[in-house]
């Protein structure tokens, strides 16, 4: 097969046919990105490992394989720990339909994933070393095959250190004290912050927050 | 009124065993079997041995789909093979106990399959005598290429001992160590030992097998392709489109059918200092040539990963390139069992998985819920051969897997508790009975907390003895 001839031809055809949006279904984050995120684009998120924010990623997952029956990776990068997998099913995320693999240059191992739409949904978390002309490459094959693709930094992002190829960059933090989580949008939608508790987080996902 | 059938006690009707030992007067049954599975191994003349682990999921799905048990399904296909009911044939989990279990259902006459587990096969194989059993250490011995006298030497000083201690068959000695007998008798009784007794003698399953001195069964024709090349190649590039040629030129062998489809391939390269380096190319799911055919992306790319991956082959065709390879079909699975139901082939979706799956360096990980009250039990990763979903009867722990983290480390690590001291710690979680049947430090429980360590949301867990471990992280 010729990837290369396919591709450009893709991506002249196919570009404007992902008009679907993934929504978390928390009404006041779906506002902020207005809508959800949007199939085909690049989404770089400021997210702290080891504050349970990954659990804000996990909705839209879940409304990807119910609703719109799509494949999700989850590409980590950290090699110390394993997944959970009854934390995730209690999270609504059917096991079925998701694979996880470990990889620090997922652009290498797994390159065939990003040339194929079979997972239509890839979040690639806390993987080192990912470069500019990477997110380009990933940029790219989100656009052809109507990828949503996730990057998880496990630092805040800055203005300063920008990102051309990603659509969307924001970040989200918790303060533990003060018992507030707080996405803050630095490119792709309005320039908002939305700050609400973990309490009411949880009241979304049916469950008490304890920490 | 409900009929007791005796047989089936013991052992669940849909469930085969791992390894098949099948014995036969038909000559030449060894082509046969691989019918049944691609892995068998001809153990003497007229006993071969069946690896059933890769072929699992079709003989079930065949299995129900005939509405008939595993066992009878199996049992037809030998009588096919036999020709008759003229077969002996034990499984077990292990090849070891498979072939003691034949030895001893052929020297009591007892015809058709049994399983190991089963109540007869429990019987067959507490009854088994010393004769049976040194008949497998002279098979084994010849198969490791022991000498036979050290085998008669060992026989007749074990003979004297046992009629000293009065012990008349292996199982009255099966909890005796493995290393015991190895300082009395030698190492080919012991190992003998471990193959027949593996539970008892603390052998998991997966060491027994690997124990097991296997040796494929390889049928006479074989498909090959062998290439001479003009001049000494080092790239990368030009390699792979030569390659390319030779894996199209394989499919068109007589000897390797369209519908068969190759597990391992062997890349046999000769360098030009005539050193040779095999390259076994293994893919994770069946793989078609044929329908790969002209690209063949899929087998070089994972070709072009071995290659990267043997830094010494590539550090020796770097100095001196390659000046002829082999390209040998190692392991194929049958045209016979190339149904649309072996690799589940009716869902789009998995069949476009394996096939992804075979192009990338990295396996993916699949996961299914079990269950099981402690977090590191309470999932099984799904093998390559097994993606798929183990129905679990209930959702009982659902409200323990909502507060429980999304990653669990892979090692549970003792917390210093020095480091406590800088820590603060969240709402109790969870108290949980420990497995303590199965620790060498019996602990009867854990109390989990949330732990707020070095800007980490941790779950711990408190052990009775007052030790706190970090067991999973809040991502």
């Amino acid at each position: 097969m010729d990837t290369k001839r396919i591709n450009s031809f893709e991506h002249l055809k196919l570009a404007q046919r992902f008009n679907v949006k993934l929504l978390s279904g928390f009404n006041p984050l779906d506002t902020l990105l207005d809508g959800g995120l949007q199939e085909g684009e690049v989404s770089e998120w400021g997210m702290p490992w080891g504050q349970g924010l990954r659990d804000l990623v996990l909705p839209f997952l879940s409304c990807a394989q119910r609703q719109h029956g799509y494949w999700i990776l989850w590409v980590s990068g950290h090699d110390r720990v394993t997944i959970n997998p009854w934390a995730w099913h209690a999270r609504s995320i059917d096991l079925e339909t998701i694979r996880f693999v470990s990889s620090q240059d997922p652009l290498y191992d797994l390159r065939q994933l990003f040339l194929s739409d079979f997972f239509r949904v890839i979040v690639l978390d806390q993987i080192p070393h990912l470069k500019e002309e990477d997110c380009q490459h990933l940029a790219r094959h989100a656009r052809t095959y109507g990828l949503t693709i996730l990057i998880l930094r496990p630092h805040r992002l800055t203005h300063e250190q920008g990102n051309i190829w990603t659509r969307l960059r924001a970040n989200c933090f918790q303060d533990l004290a003060r018992e507030k989580i707080t996405i803050e949008i630095l490119k792709g939608r309005a320039p908002k912050t939305l700050t609400f508790s973990p309490n009411e987080f949880a009241l979304f996902r049916g469950e008490p927050w304890a920490f | 009124m409900g009929v007791l059938k005796l047989t089936q006690i013991g052992a669940r009707p849909d469930e085969l065993l791992d390894f098949i030992a099948f014995q036969s007067s038909q000559p030449d049954c060894s082509e046969a079997l691989q019918n049944l599975s691609p892995k068998t191994m001809r153990w003497q003349d007229g006993v071969d041995l069946i690896d059933m682990r890769a072929c699992r999921a079709f003989w079930l799905y065949s299995a129900k789909q005939k509405e008939t048990d595993l066992s009878t399904l199996i049992s037809r296909e030998f009588e096919a093979i036999a020709k008759g009911k003229d077969f002996f044939a034990a499984a077990a989990s292990t090849p070891g106990e498979a072939l003691l279990l034949l030895k001893a259902a052929s020297e009591k006459g007892f015809q058709g399959i049994i399983q190991a587990e089963s109540r007869l096969g429990r019987n067959l194989l507490r009854g088994l005598s010393w004769d049976v059993w040194w008949a497998l250490c002279e098979e084994y011995a010849a198969k490791k290429s022991i000498l036979p006298t050290l085998v008669t030497k060992a026989r007749h000083a074990m003979r004297l001992a046992m009629q000293r201690l009065g012990c008349q068959r292996p199982e009255q000695l099966r909890n005796l160590p493995s290393d015991h007998l190895q300082r009395r008798f030698g190492k080919l009784v012991s190992e003998v030992w471990q193959l027949s007794f593996p539970q008892r003698q603390g052998l998991s399953e997966k060491d027994a097998i690997a124990l097991f001195p296997w040796i494929r069964f390889e049928a006479e024709k074989t498909s090959f392709i062998k290439r001479y090349l003009d001049h000494e190649l080092r790239d990368w590039s030009v390699i792979e489109e030569i390659l390319r040629e030779d894996l199209n030129r394989l499919c068109v062998l007589g000897s390797f059918k369209k519908e068969e489809r190759i597990l391992n391939l062997e890349w046999r390269i000769v360098l030009c200092n005539l050193q040779e380096i095999p390259i076994s190319i293994l893919f994770r799911h069946p793989h078609s040539l044929h329908k790969d055919s002209p690209s063949q992306r899929t087998a070089l790319l994972q070709i072009n990963y071995m290659f990267e991956k043997s830094a010494a082959l590539r550090a020796a065709s770097e100095v001196s390139g390659l000046i002829s390879w082999t390209l040998k079909v190692v392991e194929k699975a049958p045209a016979r069992l190339r149904q649309g139901s072996l690799f589940q082939e009716s869902s789009d979706d998995l069949q476009s998985l394996r096939q992804l799956e075979n192009m990338i360096k990295k396996p993916l990980e699949a996961f299914a819920l079990k269950d099981d009250w402690l977090a590191e039990d309470s999932y099984i990763r799904l093998s390559e051969h097994d993606k798929k979903s183990i129905p679990i009867d209930s959702e009982d722990y659902l409200p323990l897997g909502r507060k429980r983290p999304l990653f669990l480390y892979k090692q549970t690590e003792a917390l210093p508790i020095q480091s406590l001291s800088r820590s603060r710690f969240g709402a109790f979680q969870e108290r949980t009975m420990d497995k303590w049947w199965k620790s060498p430090q019996p602990n009867l429980s854990r109390d989990y907390y949330q732990l707020f360590h070095d800007e980490t949301l941790l779950w711990v867990y408190r052990d009775q003895g007052g030790t706190w471990h970090t067991h999973g992280v809040y991502g």
